[in-house]
């Protein structure tokens, strides 16, 4: 059970920083392209 | 960060340039008018599957692929259509460059002029390049003369649906369906039922953070038509953008069944044609690297 916790937690460590990459990612894109040009954010 | 062209660095990163241009260029103008868009989502689409996707196994055209359809899907205009071709010009540079980074060391015999000289007929790679632009060309095409409001949608689902590969064809379009309506109706509950307004941003945020570590097919198509109704309910209203999403999705569906049977049957006819009946098709040539 331990373990299994051990190797969710660290996936979730790993994908966390991706996801808040991505997150700032796309408030940059909406703020410098516009949120009509969100789907340029989504596809890069 | 591995996906590979499938031919020489030195000329693909250049070309990763020419994909982005075209989804910067081919939308807008496939939308002056169905006519004039059936041309050109013809070359822009069979470009973008030659260009991309020499190897199949990688599904590199699949960013390009959705880029297309999406800026046609969401088209802008003046100002911030000029923006958008800069956004994705900055996005060519930046791609361009982690791509010739990771693969500038990696030997590749095959070069840009190989890639044009095996397209063939008879591969079961120029086959589904065929079978693929053709579909989306026509369903676009159709779809702009019968004003559907969300022809984007349907394509997406021949898109997911069209593979080079029979079998994973065949797996995928037996989930899509039940797997839209369940993302639909966890949507509707989540957004109509369950949530208050005022949650509904964290619950994009995690269920985006979620989607991180899905891999199966039919998990996912949940996510796809849950995060698509998301960004629909803007045009529409929620049992709207549900009851459309569903009807595409059916289409689609029956579109990729159709066209699959009916190009099956074109180029087994072909091939008898051609060869009389020997088994000289369905081959992926040219796989060294």
């Amino acid at each position: 059970m331990n373990s299994q916790l051990k190797v969710i937690g660290k996936s979730i460590l790993i994908k966390l920083p991706v996801f808040l990459f991505c997150v700032g990612y796309m408030s940059l894109h909406n703020h410098f392209f516009g949120t009509d040009n969100s789907v340029v954010g989504v596809v890069f | 960060m591995q996906n590979n062209m499938g031919y020489q660095t030195k000329q693909a990163t250049p070309m990763i340039l020419v994909l982005f241009l075209i989804v910067a260029i081919g939308p807008k103008l496939s939308l002056m008018n169905p006519y004039i868009g059936l041309v050109v989502n013809v070359i822009c689409i069979f470009s973008i599957l030659v260009l991309s996707s020499h190897n199949i196994t990688m599904s590199n055209h699949v960013a390009f692929m959705m880029g297309y359809l999406m800026c046609q899907g969401y088209d802008v205009s003046g100002v911030i259509y000029g923006k958008r071709v800069v956004s994705l010009l900055i996005s060519a540079m930046i791609v361009m460059g982690m791509y010739y980074v990771m693969n500038r060391k990696k030997e590749y015999k095959r070069t840009l002029k190989d890639v044009f000289q095996e397209i063939d007929i008879h591969s079961t790679r120029t086959q589904w390049y065929i079978k693929l632009t053709l579909t989306i060309c026509m369903v676009t095409f159709v779809g702009n003369l019968l004003h559907y409001p969300r022809i984007m949608w349907i394509n997406l689902v021949i898109l997911s649906l069209v593979t080079p590969l029979e079998e994973e064809h065949r797996l995928r379009r037996m989930s899509r369906v039940p797997a839209t309506i369940l993302g639909a109706i966890l949507f509707f509950m989540v957004f109509e039922w369950w949530i208050p307004t005022e949650y509904h941003q964290i619950i994009i945020l995690l269920a985006g953070f979620g989607s991180m570590f899905i891999t199966s097919y039919f998990i996912k198509t949940i996510y796809n038509s849950f995060s698509a109704l998301i960004a629909a309910v803007l045009l529409f209203s929620a049992k709207d953008a549900m009851v459309l999403r569903v009807i595409s999705n059916l289409i689609g569906v029956a579109i990729a069944i159709v066209s699959s049977y009916l190009f099956q049957l074109f180029f087994n006819t072909f091939r008898n044609v051609t060869f009389g009946g020997t088994n000289h098709g369905s081959k992926l040539n040219g796989e060294y690297h």
